[in-house]
C-alpha cells in the first residue's frame, strides 16, 4: 500500500474534473509567506506528510496573513509529525463550508467488493462519526462489473438530507471520485470533508489516495508520486529497511519483505507470511524483543539472504538470528542456509557467544546441517520442532547472559 | 473420499509452457493427478509434459471437458487468464499466483460467483488429497514427506503453515483426507465456510483443522457456521497474529478499513469466538496432535 501524499493526490482529483481550492506545495517559510499571498493573504497550511490525524497533532492551520504564514511555516518545518520529518507544506486556498460530507472507497474482505461509506456528517474522523452519528453513515457494497453511475449516486445522495443543487454537485462528484479510485486501481481514495459550499457548489480540499502496489505495473505515470513515500505506512523507512529495498532491487526473482523495530535484539529471518506471522508472536510471548522480520518469495535466494543477513547483522543492536521457513518443498534446504553461513563467515561471528538458531527442513537437509557445522554452536532444529519452539529457542539463549 | 480433488478430477492447465508449470505439473502427475491439457497463447499445437496445448481455454474445451482450471500465470496477468476460464464455464478456477491486485481480484471473484463458479486464491499453493491427486505446489515432489492418509481436513491461510499442520499430524500417526490452502491475500475466492460445507458432507472425513490470522472476519465466520448447526464435525482452530495489535492501529487497513471490518479480526476474538462455539482451539501448532486425537475420541 502506497499513500501518495496529499499534492500527488489532489492532482488527480483534478485532472479527474473535480473541483479543488488551488493550492502550492513549499519548503521553506519564505515561498509559505508568497504562497499565502498569492493566495490572497489568508490560507490553509498543512503539514505534507502520509499520516492521519495532522489536525489533531497541530500541523493544519487557518492562518489570516502571509506573515503568520511564515511563523507557522517556520514552526512545523524541521519538526517531528506523527513520527514524519517535515520538510514540505501544502499552502491551500481557504474554502466556505456549508456542509461537510465524509466520502470513501475501499474494499471489502466479506463481500470481495468495493464498498462507498458517506456521511453527511463528515469533517471529523471517521470513528466519531461511526459512535456519534451512525445513523448518518451509508455503506453501500459496490461493482467493479456493473461500476458505479449517477442514478446509483444519487440514490446516496437523495437519503442524506442535502439540498437538491447540492445533491446533483455531490453525486456528480461521487462518481468522479469512483472514476478515480477504478482508473488508479486504489486500494483507498477518502475525501473528508467533501465541502458543500454556501452557493452548493462542492469541493475537495483534501484527499487520501491508497495505490495498490501489485498494480504499479500498469500506472508507470505514478511511478515518481509512489516514490516520494518512503514510509511503511506508520513511520518513515528506517536507514536498515531502505538498505534492504535496495538489496531487493539487486534480483528480481524474488522478493523481499521486509520490518525493522530498531528497539529490539532478535533478527527474525522466517520465510512464509504464516510461518513468520507464528514466530514473531512466539518471540513476543517468550518475552523476547524482535528487532526485524523478514520474508523472501522462493527464487533466486541465495546472494539475496547473503547480502540480507550481513545488513541486518551488522546492526550492533541485533543479539541473536532465528533463520527458518516452514516445510520446504522444492528447492533445497542447503541453499537456504548457504547465504547465511556466507555471512557469517564474513563478519567473524561466532555462534557460540552469539546465539544462532535454524530451524528447517525438506529436501537435503542433511547437506544444509552439514554446511552449517562449518561454525560450532548453531542450534539446528528440523521439523521434529515446530517453529514455535524455535522462536522459544532463540529467545532463551539469547538472554542467558542477562534478562532482557 | 475427499473434497475437490481426486484422481478423476480432470484438470486443465493454463500458462502450461512456463519453467515452473512445467516442473510442478510433472510432480502432480508422478502422484497420480489427472492432468488433461494444456494452455498457452501462441503454443497451440505443441506438447508439454505429454500433454496437449492449445491457443486458448475455448480450444481446450473443444476436445476435453474440465473440472478445475489450475493458473500458473504471474500476478500481474492473472485477471486476462482467469476471466477466459470463467467465460468459458470452467467450474473451478484455481488461481496459484501472490500480487494479483485488489481491482483484478474483485472482478474475478463478482464475475465468477455470479455464475455460480468457485474461485480458490489468488495466493493459493494448491490442493491435495492425499494418496490421490494433487495441483499446485503443496506437497513438492515427494508429498510423503508431510501427507499421509487419514481422517482429518485442513483449510489454511497459509500454504506454509498448512503443511506444518500436516507434517506434525503425520509425526503423530494422524493421516489427512484434503488440504486446501485458501490463500493469505485481503480478497480470496473461497473461505473457509464453503469448504467446511464440502468436508461436512465429505464421510472420509471425521475432523477438520484451520489455520486462521489476524484480519478479516473468515474465522468469525466459521464461528457463525458452527453455532447455527451447519457444520457438526471436531474444529481444530490455531490462529496466529497476535503481534499484530502490537503494531500502530492503520499499519494495514487504515482507518476506513478499520469501520469496514468494523469489530472482526483480532485473533484473540476470533479464538474466543471459536471456543464459544465449540471448536478446539489451540495456543500452539505442537498442541493439535492432542487436539485432534480427543476430537477423534469423542
Amino acid at each position: 500500500m502506497t499513500r501518495l501524499l496529499e499534492d500527488d493526490a489532489l492532482h488527480l482529483l483534478r485532472e479527474a474534473g473535480i473541483p479543488v481550492p488551488a493550492f502550492e506545495t513549499v519548503t521553506t517559510a519564505d515561498a509559505a509567506a508568497n504562497a499565502a499571498q498569492t493566495l490572497g493573504g489568508r490560507a490553509v497550511l498543512k503539514a505534507l506528510i502520509p499520516a492521519g490525524g495532522r489536525g489533531k497533532a497541530g500541523a493544519v492551520r487557518l492562518v489570516e496573513s502571509p506573515d503568520e504564514a511564515r511563523t507557522f511555516a517556520a514552526s512545523l518545518l524541521g519538526q517531528d509529525i506523527l513520527h514524519y520529518p517535515v520538510a514540505e507544506l501544502l499552502v491551500s486556498a481557504p474554502v466556505d463550508i456549508a456542509r461537510e460530507i465524509f466520502v470513501s472507497f475501499a474494499f471489502d474482505s466479506e463481500t470481495k467488493k468495493p464498498v462507498l461509506l458517506f456521511s453527511a456528517e463528515g469533517g471529523v474522523d471517521i470513528e466519531t462519526i461511526f459512535n456519534k452519528h451512525p445513523a448518518s453513515l451509508i455503506r453501500r457494497p459496490l461493482s467493479l462489473v456493473t461500476g458505479f453511475s449517477i442514478t446509483d449516486a444519487h440514490a446516496v445522495t437523495e437519503v442524506a438530507g442535502l439540498s437538491k443543487k447540492a445533491a446533483e454537485n455531490v453525486a456528480e462528484a461521487l462518481v468522479a471520485l469512483w472514476q478515480v479510485f477504478t482508473e488508479r486501481e486504489a486500494e483507498l481514495l477518502e475525501v473528508n470533508p467533501l465541502v458543500v459550499t454556501p452557493d452548493c457548489t462542492v469541493t475537495a480540499p483534501t484527499a487520501v489516495l491508497n495505490l495498490d502496489e501489485q498494480a504499479m505495473a500498469r500506472h508507470a505515470d505514478l511511478t515518481i508520486a509512489a516514490d516520494r513515500i518512503r514510509t511503511n505506512g506508520w513511520r518513515p523507512l528506517t536507514e536498515l529497511e531502505l538498505e534492504m529495498r535496495e538489496i531487493d532491487a539487486t534480483d528480481i526473482g524474488s522478493s523481499i519483505r521486509f520490518n525493522e523495530f530498531p528497539e529490539g535484539d532478535i533478527a527474525l529471518m522466517v520465510s512464509g507470511g504464516g510461518t513468520g506471522m507464528s514466530a514473531l508472536d512466539a518471540v513476543y510471548q517468550a518475552g523476547g524483543r524482535p528487532a526485524c522480520t523478514m520474508d523472501i518469495t522462493p527464487g533466486q535466494i541465495e546472494e539475496k539472504t547473503y547480502l540480507a543477513t550481513k545488513a541486518i547483522l551488522s546492526r550492533p543492536n541485533v543479539k541473536g538470528l532465528l533463520a527458518g521457513s516452514p516445510f520446504i518443498n522444492f528447492i533445497p534446504v542447503d541453499i537456504k542456509v548457504r547465504g547465511t553461513m556466507r555471512a557469517l563467515e564474513e563478519l567473524n561471528i561466532d555462534p557460540t557467544k552469539f546465539p544462532i538458531v535454524f530451524r528447517f527442513d525438506g529436501p537435503n537437509i542433511d547437506g544444509a546441517k552439514e554446511c552449517a557445522t562449518v561454525l560450532p554452536g548453531i542450534c539446528f532444529l528440523d521439523a521434529a520442532t515446530p517453529m514455535e519452539e524455535a522462536a522459544i529457542e532463540i529467545v532463551k539463549r539469547t538472554y542467558r547472559s542477562g534478562a532482557p | 473420499m475427499s473434497i475437490l480433488l481426486d484422481e478423476t478430477t480432470r484438470i486443465l492447465i493454463q500458462g502450461a509452457t512456463g519453467r515452473q508449470a512445467r516442473l510442478h505439473v510433472s510432480y502432480m502427475q508422478k502422484y497420480g493427478t489427472n492432468v488433461v491439457a494444456g494452455v498457452s497463447p501462441g503454443h497451440g499445437g505443441e506438447t508439454v509434459n505429454d500433454l496437449p496445448v492449445y491457443d486458448s481455454v475455448a480450444d481446450a474445451l473443444e476436445n476435453h471437458e474440465i473440472d478445475i482450471t489450475v493458473l500458473f500465470i504471474p500476478g500481474i496477468a492473472v485477471k486476462t487468464a482467469a476471466m477466459e476460464a470463467i467465460d468459458a464455464g470452467i467450474p473451478h478456477v484455481h488461481i496459484l499466483a501472490e500480487g494479483v491486485p485488489h481491482h483484478d481480484a474483485s472482478l474475478i471473484i463478482e464475475t465468477a460467483t455470479a455464475k455460480g463458479i468457485r474461485v480458490v486464491g489468488p495466493n493459493s499453493q494448491g490442493i491435495i488429497s492425499v494418496g490421490k491427486a494433487k495441483i499446485g505446489g503443496t506437497g513438492g515432489p515427494v508429498p510423503s514427506r508431510i501427507y499421509s492418509e487419514g481422517p482429518v481436513g485442513i483449510i489454511a491461510r497459509s500454504g506454509g503453515m498448512g503443511g506444518e499442520i500436516a507434517n506434525i499430524l503425520t509425526r503423530d500417526s494422524i493421516g489427512q483426507s484434503t488440504f486446501v490452502p485458501i490463500g493469505g491475500d485481503f480478497l480470496v475466492g473461497t473461505s473457509f465456510v464453503p469448504l467446511l460445507e464440502l468436508f461436512e458432507q465429505d464421510p472420509d472425513t471425521e475432523a477438520v483443522a484451520i489455520f486462521g490470522e489476524a484480519g478479516t472476519g473468515q474465522e468469525e465466520a466459521v464461528a457463525r457456521m458452527i453455532q447455527a448447526g451447519n457444520f457438526t464435525k471436531p474444529l481444530i482452530a490455531l490462529i496466529v497474529g497476535d503481534s499484530v495489535e502490537r503494531l500502530p492501529k492503520g499499519l494495514s487497513f487504515g482507518h476506513t478499513g478499520s469501520i469496514i471490518e468494523h469489530d472482526v479480526g483480532s485473533p484473540a476474538q476470533k479464538r474466543r469466538l471459536l471456543s464459544d462455539a465449540g471448536a478446539y482451539v489451540a495456543d500452539t501448532l505442537a498442541d493439535i496432535p492432542a487436539l485432534v486425537r480427543a476430537a477423534l475420541r469423542q
